[in-house]
């Protein structure tokens, strides 16, 4: 941790050996942690939990040390703002400019509010300690599920370390946004189904907290949601065609509670939400059917990650597809009939199904990311369960005696450093694969476009600055980052469709068409555009030359504003201006 | 009654005093109070008081115990937080301080009511990948707690060692900057805007975040003559703002030089009356 905090330290100050402290510093922590979770040596279920919770502990921190003053993400200055408006109003389901669907899934507001209101402290600090809290509890959440269904401590344990390796999991579902307050409860409703057994007594607890956790999971997240809803059906269906020795209908129940909670949100009081999420998915469906007719993908021109991280990318998803083969060919060979074993497979071939994804169109790789935050639980369970019983289910002693000797006899062909080694591939491929992408591991100068290394003091002085010298809700034009500040810090209503008029080199009738059609009030011009292209391959919340930037944009299509008539520059920072065209 | 069992029904009547000594201290205006209290509330105490009202027997495993109060407390926030939104009471300190409460205190008595019937069932459960669960108590000696307390207090240190470093850190790096800020006044309340021929006021603004002191030289002028210089020194973090009157017509122009130089290093215009 040390050893990172000082990467990320120097990554500030732009030090050369800060990239090499990041991975050394990565692989010190993770490695030794599976490599004891995995050895005969293990002592029990405390030394597992404590493990699994340690490295919890270590990676919240890790995402924690990137940015301990201030929020960064874009997701997280929303939420920030969202529970600002809670403490404010006193009042849930109140409009948010900045992310409107998100006022109707308070769950995560109602916890940063609430512990804002009983502490006394700050929403950020609040935040950031409900974001840790919610981590640990969703890996504690996780272990008791794999322990319920049947897990020995060490397969708990490295279920939990290899799950550290999702895309998304060191930093995006850390964050102070919905989904990192709707993952817990969604492992809490699976571990009580699993628990809840309907013929016998007691099962009335399992129920109201599987219950309790459907109904958080439904008011929190919709992704979430919909996630629940796929796995609780999936558990449902295969209890129904593996049926145990006595009937299990608890994921039926849940399942059906789940789906019956989740619509009744949805059509009551979050419809919103079906246009939200329809235009992602029509967007996909165009790209998928534009593959299906031959022709591709869109290509992006923008600089992909370096040469050998992509190789540890292919690498560590072989080693997942091998691992997925050898569960498979195991379960088809002695014909198993165990209900979970076989949602887990299924589950697991889900997460190479949305692998996939990555391919499809330019929100691809986002669209995987966020899959697999889910169908990375089941795989993460396979991967651990077939590394445990690695060595066993090779039959040693069978192969002949040179080739058993040095393979499967072999001593580093036992689970713990086999596996640790096969962990510490995907959690360098998670890291140089996942979030932050590969040019923000280490924080540091500023990036156009570059979400949180965008996030700098002069961005944020001008965005406070238009709330406080503006008034709130103008309708401000802006680039990506600046359309995140104005709409958090500034209380202002964004406008990402504006892109033409920072990208045209002459002032023109088409552009006052524009300022009107889109009623914008003020822009926000960073001329840092000029200097560099988008690290994240837009300038604009929506962009029509995404991902296809070959030259950063003319320095005279952004200061061209400076002479039209009736445009007032009524701010200057140097890199940033705001014009008012209220005028023009 | 067994010490474990003794300790066991504690547990619930211990949340629910705590629970009514942290509402009382959210009134007390100290941090020092409040801020262990309200995580208590927020994070420990209805769950507990929860997970001891719905399991009370020895169903759960040690990892469960552990896992569910902060899981249970915060669903109750959320599913508190809207019951209470939907009976119209405000969110704020005193409802969520009731809320808290009044459920740490409620599961506290359905706990002891429920202690007798408790049943005593284990957590074994069917075998999956071959592997078969039981719920593991481990026997705990004060040397093995010891030995297994003394790394976890030197991660503690590193972990402390590492915030410190990340705090001081997050503030370097950034690049200085000042901002230059010139806007209409608004009209008071209740005023109607100024006649067309009348003098405007604007309000000009001046943010130095330089790293160091700096003097600036701010000059406010139009195209007909109009002109206003200002001499400011600001330290980083200093603020400056000035409200002046200027011609209704014309386009105001406001250029700040920093440290005596020659062209203008900020600026802004506001066109007047055309």
């Amino acid at each position: 941790m040390l050893l990172v905090a000082f990467a990320y330290a120097g990554g500030r100050t732009g030090a050369a050996w800060a990239s090499t402290a990041y991975w050394v510093g990565q692989v010190v922590v993770y490695t030794p942690i599976v490599f004891r979770l995995l050895s005969r040596r293990l002592t029990g279920v405390t030394e597992s939990f404590l493990l699994a919770m340690g490295l919890a502990v270590n990676q919240y921190m890790l995402k924690w040390m990137f940015s301990p003053d201030q929020f960064r993400f874009p997701d997280e200055l929303q939420h920030w703002l969202s529970t600002t408006i809670v403490l404010e109003t006193g009042r849930l389901f109140q409009p948010n400019s900045a992310l409107p669907v998100a006022a109707h899934f308070p769950g995560l507001e109602e916890m940063g509010s609430a512990l804002v209101s009983l502490t006394g402290l700050s929403v950020t600090d609040a935040g950031l300690l409900t974001a840790g809290v919610l981590r640990l509890v969703f890996v504690g959440a996780l272990f008791m599920m794999v322990r319920r269904a049947g897990g020995s401590p060490s397969l708990a344990g490295a279920t939990c370390a290899i799950y550290a390796t999702a895309l998304h999991y060191l930093f995006f579902n850390a964050m102070y946004i919905y989904q990192t307050a709707a993952l817990p409860f969604l492992m809490l409703a699976i571990w009580a189904t699993r628990s809840w057994r309907s013929r016998e007594p007691g099962y009335v607890p399992y129920a109201v907290v599987g219950v309790a956790s459907v109904a958080v999971v439904a008011v929190s997240h919709h992704i979430t949601a919909m996630a629940m809803v796929g796995t609780l059906g999936l558990l449902a269906l295969c209890d129904l065609v593996f049926p145990a020795t006595h009937k299990r209908r608890s994921a039926l129940a849940l399942a059906v509670t789940a789906v019956v909670v989740v619509v009744a949100w949805v059509l009551l009081v979050a419809n919103e939400i079906i246009d939200y999420l329809g235009a992602p998915l029509q967007s996909m469906l165009a790209s998928l059917t534009q593959i299906f007719a031959g022709g591709g993908s869109k290509v992006s021109v923008a600089p992909g990650n370096p040469l050998w991280q992509l190789g540890i990318q292919a690498a560590a998803l072989l080693s997942l597809l091998v691992l997925l083969a050898r569960a498979s060919w195991v379960a088809l060979r002695k014909r198993e009939r165990d209900a979970w074993q076989w949602a887990v497979l299924v589950g697991s071939v889900a997460f190479f199904a949305t692998s996939g994804l990555r391919f499809v169109g330019a929100q691809g790789p986002e669209l995987a990311g966020r899959a697999s935050t889910f169908t990375y639980v089941p795989m993460s369970m396979l991967a651990a369960a077939t590394i445990v019983d690695w060595r066993r289910g090779l039959r040693p002693h069978t192969w002949p005696g040179p080739l058993g000797r040095l393979t499967v006899n072999a001593r580093w062909a036992r689970p713990a450093p086999l596996g640790a080694a096969m962990a510490t591939l995907l959690m360098l491929a998670a890291r140089a694969g996942g979030w932050p992408p590969y040019w923000e591991h280490l924080p540091g100068k500023y990036l156009v476009s570059g979400f949180e290394r965008s996030v700098v003091g002069e961005n944020v002085t001008a965005a406070w600055w238009t709330g406080e010298a503006l008034g709130w809700r103008n309708r401000f034009a802006a680039d990506l980052s600046g359309a995140t500040l104005v709409s958090t810090y500034g209380r202002q209503d964004p406008v990402g469709e504006a892109a033409d008029l920072y990208y045209d080199p002459v002032w023109g009738l088409r552009d006052q068409q524009i300022l009107q059609s889109l009623q914008i009030d003020y822009l926000w011009v960073d001329v840092r555009m000029s200097q560099q292209l988008p690290a994240s391959g837009v300038y604009f919340v929506v962009d029509p030359k995404a991902q296809r930037h070959v030259t950063p944009v003319p320095l005279e299509n952004l200061v061209k504003f400076d002479h039209i008539p009736g445009v007032n520059l009524v701010y200057d920072s140097g890199n940033i201006r705001i014009y008012d065209v209220r005028g023009a | 009654m067994r010490p474990a069992a003794l300790h066991r029904d504690a547990v619930p009547v211990l949340a629910a005093v705590l629970a009514v000594v942290a509402a009382a201290a959210q009134w007390v205006p100290l941090p020092a109070v409040r801020v262990p209290t309200g995580l208590l509330l927020v994070f420990v105490l209805p769950g507990l008081a929860l997970a001891a009202a719905l399991f009370p027997g020895r169903v759960l495993s040690i990892v469960e115990r552990l896992v569910l109060p902060p899981a249970l407390s915060l669903a109750v926030l959320v599913l508190g937080g809207l019951g209470m939104f939907a009976a119209g009471i405000p969110l704020g300190r005193a409802s969520w301080t009731a809320l808290t409460t009044s459920v740490t205190v409620a599961a506290a008595v359905v706990a002891r009511l429920r202690r007798d019937t408790a049943g005593t069932g284990s957590a074994a459960e069917t075998a999956m990948f071959g592997r078969v669960l039981a719920v593991d108590r481990e026997k705990m000696t004060v040397g093995a707690a010891v030995w297994r307390l003394a790394p976890l207090a030197l991660a503690v240190l590193l972990i402390a060692g590492a915030g410190v470093l990340a705090m001081r850190s997050a503030g370097t790096g950034g690049e200085p900057f000042t901002g230059l800020s010139l806007v209409p006044s608004p009209a008071p309340d209740g005023q109607q805007q100024a006649p067309p021929q009348t003098p405007r006021t604007v309000q000009v603004a001046i943010r130095c975040e330089e790293g160091e002191a700096t003097r600036y030289s701010l000059r406010i002028a139009d195209p007909n003559g109009f002109e206003r210089t200002f001499d400011v020194a600001l330290e980083p973090g200093g603020r400056w703002s000035q409200t002046l009157e200027v011609p209704a017509s014309g386009t105001v122009t406001a250029d700040l030089f920093k440290n005596g130089g020659q062209a203008p290093y900020r600026s802004a215009h506001l066109a007047g009356v055309r």
